[in-house]
């Protein structure tokens, strides 16, 4: 007549995924790369298998060009990196409390910020030559937007309350930058940095592929250029794990900034009042 | 009786007695509600039955366990095993047709990039061909005096209107129940009473029976043809009393009768009971 | 309508490009004078007109807009329907979702080289480049937005007893829409600049070759020609996105 209503009927769905990825998810991918270390001849011209690739990355370090090669991509890209940090926040934080110079400048940033950096690297060449400082121009002027971006909406919207607060206190302007501003646009600075990495370690391989100066890029536009697939395929897995390595370092460096974030500040308090009751 | 129950002062006239067959839009017996990973019973052995066109407010301090008690009504969380529901005469399981739950987050549940009167008719589309479905969402929004901002989309009305109009949503379905969640919980104070004194005149029109969840003894007192007020670990029903107010309530005169006033101190004594100030 | 269209033109802004374009011409003229590589604003100009009307700028600017935009096109329809395919099927996003983490993570440039290897230096090239880097945004972006459908929205579609698929078209999706915009978006300006890049390494043709072109010639008002033609598309293009997904989510109450 009437019944249990202790159905698990009630499934959620769409599937939430919250949280990492399961290490199951790594099959296809594992299950490719068997398949085709089985069944690719090993003198294969186009599909060597992932055994071969490995060798030739050892020749290629036995000959002493890929470890420099590795060098210069990651002294350029944490240069870049850091030149990217600082213009963009600086820059960013200057549009974002300064309504005039936003309107001002907006429509020549906005142009600028879509011009692809593939575009700029022959103009940068006839100016700059086949140079180190070229490629960090090109690079540095292609991937400090997304900072730009974040810093210029984090230092927009910094609480009333604060900057109130700055003036109550009679702070100099320095010392308001310093205690009151730059605080509260770091957790933006920080996600604008998450975006910008990737996409710096983009342009770097990207000058590196289109110049041949040095670096990874290079070898992998000199190994395709002679056909030479399984240091291709070699090197680009090489960046595959120079691009995961990069985001882990940026991710570790972003947690010591937290002190910084609102959420995390509020987590505090709460549990601090929890205390008290 | 409930052990629990004995234990509270339970003074109560209950549902109208000697009238066996009386109709019932909704009831409940033994129901019981675990929640969280530990399984915490939360809700112990409740028995309620609600008649047709009962306006019935149920009380009890924020954390007893009210929101979770109606989502249970409305199938949306399943109850512990041993829990009997039935609406009009039939169990429940899974989400009954024919209850329908209002939200207190009102922005949270329409849709923004619909009008009005597409978000009323969502409930319809699915049953009830394209001229109808207009007919009866006009009709419901007239229902609820926001016919002509029909074709106005959420976020361009006030949050009093937002809630009317998830309400006039709810009642397009021409529900048996309305399950109603601290529904006036977000608006100001000058709105909310409006919308009861509308509530009241929507429910007699439109025949509904409601269950209407809520912390605020006034808005209950005001609203309620019957009271319940949820008291303890595991909760169970403290006070259930049937209102003497008269059917015709006004936000001042109302609020000056005796009746009012003693059914006030009534529900006072025993929320206060509990031990917590 | 016009003066609420006048209100919004940035006057002051559109000011100072126009200074800006002055005053590169001032000083290509004078203190840069002697710099070969450079070249002045009214040069750049000239050889924009020269190329367009008596060279190949035409031809070439129709091919990288015609590659990048069918291969935008193809991206956006395959990232979408394999984001949702992912993001609604515990058992697809289980057994598949660390492996596209992993494969993201790889620099997409890196495939440039790859696919001039396997397909040469051809259409087919530029086009497997164009496709395959754009189509990460709109893959990722409709996988997680599908997943991100807001609790009370699908309360509410529990609520009226939706069913899975009108649940999926009337809530999910048009929620998502934004963010699903937003990623097209992304991958347009993605498209076009690996158009670019792959005609500069991979397909003699188009507005990379030509700009590169004009490097190895040492024509400096060529080059900087290009790069303006180059930069202008991209952001016409952009702009004209924006438009639209502002119209598509005019109902909506924030605008991407």
């Amino acid at each position: 007549m009437t019944i249990v209503a202790g159905s698990r009927k009630s499934r959620a769905w769409p599937i939430r995924t919250g949280g990492r990825a399961p290490l199951r998810g790594l099959l296809p991918l594992a299950l490719g790369l068997v398949l085709w270390q089985v069944f690719a001849p090993t003198d294969s011209p186009y599909f060597p298998p992932p055994s071969e690739w490995v060798g030739a990355l050892e020749r290629l370090a036995a000959s002493r060009r890929l470890w420099p090669a590795i060098s210069v991509t990651l002294t350029s890209f944490f240069t870049a990196l850091a030149l990217n940090i600082v213009i963009g926040s600086a820059l960013g934080i200057l549009l974002g409390r300064s309504r005039l110079l936003d309107r001002l400048l907006g429509p020549t940033l906005e142009f600028c910020r879509t011009i692809p950096a593939g575009a700029l690297v022959p103009v940068a060449v006839l100016i700059m030559g086949y140079t180190a400082s070229m490629s960090l121009v090109v690079v540095v002027l292609t991937s400090f937007w997304p900072i730009l971006l974040n810093a210029r909406a984090g230092a927009r919207s910094v609480s009333r309350d604060r900057l109130d607060t700055a003036r109550a206190l009679q702070l100099s302007w320095w010392a308001t930058q310093r205690k009151i501003l730059l605080p509260s646009v770091v957790p933006s600075i920080r996600l604008g940095t998450q975006i910008a990495a990737p996409i710096t370690l983009i342009i770097v391989l990207l000058v590196e592929i289109l110049t041949q100066v040095s670096g990874v890029g290079r070898q992998i536009a000199l190994a395709q250029s002679v056909f030479r697939s399984s240091t291709v395929y070699g090197l680009v897995a090489l960046t595959g794990l120079l691009g995961l390595a990069v985001n882990w370092v940026i991710g570790w460096m972003g947690l010591l900034t937290r002190k910084y974030d609102p959420s995390f500040s509020a987590g505090v308090t709460s549990s601090l009042s929890m205390k008290k009751s | 009786m409930n052990p629990a129950q004995a234990a509270t002062d339970v003074r109560s006239s209950g549902p109208p007695k000697g009238d066996a067959k009386v109709d019932l839009a909704f009831r409940c017996r033994g129901l019981s509600i675990d929640v969280g990973d530990e399984q915490r019973r939360i809700i112990a052995g409740l028995d309620l039955e609600v008649p047709r066109r009962q306006f019935l407010c149920v009380l009890g301090e924020s954390g007893v366990g009210k929101t979770t008690l109606l989502r249970v009504f409305g199938g949306l969380t399943p109850a512990a095993a041993g829990s009997q529901l039935e609406l009009n005469g039939q169990p429940i399981t899974g989400l009954p047709v024919g209850a329908v739950f209002v939200f207190q987050n009102y922005a949270a549940s329409l849709l923004p990039w619909r009008t009005v009167r597409r978000n009323v008719e969502l409930g319809l589309e699915a049953t009830v061909a394209a001229a109808e479905r207009r007919t009866r969402a006009l009709g419901a929004l007239d229902l609820v005096g926001l016919a002509e901002r029909a074709n106005d989309h959420p976020w361009q009305l006030s949050g009093g209107m937002q809630q009317r109009v998830q309400i006039a949503r709810a009642l397009a379905v021409e529900p048996n129940l309305l399950l109603m969640d601290e529904p006036f919980g977000a608006l100001d104070a000058m709105t909310r009473e409006t919308l009861q004194v509308e509530l009241r005149r929507i429910q007699r029109e439109a025949g509904a029976t409601v269950i209407f969840i809520t912390h605020d003894v006034d808005e209950a007192v005001f609203l309620a043809d019957r009271l319940i007020v949820l008291k303890g670990e595991p909760a169970t029903i403290g006070l259930d009393v049937v209102s003497d107010l008269p059917v015709e309530r006004d936000q001042v005169r109302t609020k000056e009768l005796p009746a009012y006033l003693k059914l006030r101190h009534m529900i006072y004594d025993v929320v206060r009971r509990s031990g917590n100030p | 309508m016009r003066r609420a269209l006048l209100g919004r033109i940035n006057f002051p802004g559109l000011a100072v490009i126009a200074a800006a374009i002055m005053l590169w011409e001032i000083y290509t003229r004078t203190a840069g004078s002697h710099f070969d590589s450079l070249a002045s604003s009214g040069a750049i100009f000239a050889a924009i007109k020269t190329l367009f009307l008596d060279g190949p700028l035409a031809d070439q600017l129709w091919h990288t807009t015609s590659i990048a935009l069918v291969g935008w096109v193809i991206a956006s329809a395959l990232g979408f329907c394999i984001g949702l395919a992912i993001g609604l099927s515990r058992t697809a996003w289980t057994y598949s979702m660390a492996s596209l983490d992993v494969l993201r993570s790889i620099p997409s440039i890196s495939f440039v080289p790859v696919a001039v290897m396997w397909f040469g230096f051809s259409v087919t090239t530029e086009l497997q480049i164009v496709v395959y880097v754009s189509l990460w945004p709109p893959l990722l972006a409709t996988l997680h937005s599908v997943n991100s459908a807001p609790a009370g929205l699908l309360d509410t579609a529990r609520v009226f007893h939706l069913s899975k698929l009108s649940t999926l078209v009337n809530i999910v999706l048009p929620a998502a829409l934004p963010s699903i915009l937003v990623s097209l978006r992304l991958s347009l300006a993605l498209s076009i600049a690996l158009a670019v890049v792959a005609e500069m390494i991979g397909n003699p043709e188009g507005l990379g070759f030509g700009m590169v072109f004009a490097q190895q010639a040492m024509q400096p008002a060529r080059a900087f020609a290009y790069l303006v033609v180059i930069g202008t598309l991209g952001w016409g293009v952009n702009a004209i996105f924006l438009l639209a997904s502002r119209w598509l989510t005019r109902g909506y109450e924030s605008a991407p």
